[in-house]
């Protein structure tokens, strides 16, 4: 099972919202990316700490909160997570 | 997820920021963050972060950095040696970053460069900037620097920045700020903010800062070239001025046509700055003494 966490270096600015927005970006080369909604809950989800956290377990916070199902979101969150692989911002560990 | 969003400017200004700052850390290059959002906001006239990245780097580090810029997207639009009277600055451009002035000098400090960076840096402070550990300069030094650059404005004096620096400050920060400026020499382009260049009127880079301030006139442009050959230090570097006064700065040429010049407009260029200066200079002659 993969597991995940923010990279390092990453910058992040929180806008002042609402809407809650982060802003984040694989540092020094970006490109800058746009979380909205969801999509910022699921990074606020990842640790930026040496640990990992799965998908599942992902899943299950961001489900807690928008009342929706873990099995209805998951892929969903595991595609998302591999996009902020594939931009830097975050590891995979499989 | 790229682009769904337009980026807000003073966003983008803060990761640029962050973004420098993990290039001058792999390279092992000292950097000062200066100006927007690495300032003391008390210090700022504006709650605007600004729309370019200001740095200052120690000078003998200044060539180290350049080339990690370039290796890393950072595209240069002018050299040091184009922009201003006081070669101070290069501006490099980045895809999603922006603009940035990297400094080798602060225009204002008359000690050696090196001399006035390693000052600043033993009394710099830090600032997080989108989660990145950003040195920048002590609370006075930000004052003085935001000063002298002020002072390279028509109307220094009434410049937005000189009150939150100077007027509205305390009596004690004042006082920092003065003892700083005496430090690093700087007590020319702290007048010249201040309003008080007559206090200092025989220093060699009075008439220099006088121009800055002046209003623009026909005759300006031929004064600024000579109060830079008369504050250029040195034969070799006031012939150095005199060869680049009748340079053509190809940055400010593409802005002005809105697109890269051809070598036939550098040209064309070269020959209206020729005749202005002959313009500026008759009327010199002709001007009743």
């Amino acid at each position: 099972m993969s597991t995940y966490r923010r990279a390092r270096p990453v910058g992040e600015v929180t806008a002042e919202g609402p809407p809650f927005v982060k802003y984040v970006a694989a540092l020094p080369d970006g490109p800058p990316l746009v979380l909205e909604a969801s999509a910022a809950l699921i990074w606020e989800c990842l640790p930026d700490t040496a640990e990992l956290i799965t998908a599942d377990a992902v899943a299950a916070q961001v489900a807690a909160v928008s009342s929706a199902e873990p099995a209805e979101i998951h892929a969903d969150v595991v595609a998302f997570l591999d996009a902020l692989v594939s931009y830097g911002v975050a590891d995979r560990r499989d | 997820m790229e682009n769904a969003t337009p980026i807000q400017l003073e966003v983008r200004v803060v990761l640029a920021h962050a973004a420098v700052q993990v290039l001058a850390d792999r390279e092992g290059v000292a950097l000062l963050h200066v100006k927007g959002p690495a300032g003391d906001p008390d210090l700022r006239a504006h709650r605007s972060p600004g729309t370019d990245v200001d740095v200052l780097v120690r000078p003998a580090e200044v060539d180290r950095f350049v080339g990690a810029l370039k290796a890393h997207g950072w595209h240069q639009q002018t050299g040091f040696t184009t922009g201003s009277a006081f070669n101070h600055a290069a501006n490099f451009f980045h895809d999603h970053w922006g603009l940035l002035d990297v400094h080798r000098v602060w225009p204002g400090f008359e000690v050696a460069p090196g001399d006035a960076f390693d000052h600043l840096w033993r009394q710099h402070g830090a600032a997080s900037l989108a989660g990145m550990p950003c040195a920048v300069p002590a609370r006075a030094a930000q004052s003085l620097m935001l000063l002298l650059h002020a002072a390279r404005s028509p109307g220094a004096s009434a410049h937005p920045d000189v009150r939150p620096n100077w007027h509205d400050a305390s009596p004690q920060h004042r006082a920092a700020v003065r003892a700083l400026a005496g430090e690093l020499h700087a007590e020319v382009g702290l007048a010249a903010a201040l309003g008080t260049l007559d206090e200092v009127d025989g220093a060699p880079s009075a008439a220099l800062w006088r121009t800055f301030g002046a209003a623009p006139s026909s005759t300006r442009r031929l004064d600024e070239w000579r109060a830079r050959l008369s504050a250029a230090h040195g034969p070799a570097a006031k012939l150095t001025v005199a060869l680049r006064s009748l340079g053509v700065n190809r940055y400010y040429l593409e802005q002005r046509l809105g697109r890269p010049p051809t070598r036939r407009d550098v040209a064309a260029e070269f020959v209206r700055r020729l005749e202005q200066g002959g313009r500026e200079a008759l009327a010199r002659a002709r001007r009743p003494r």
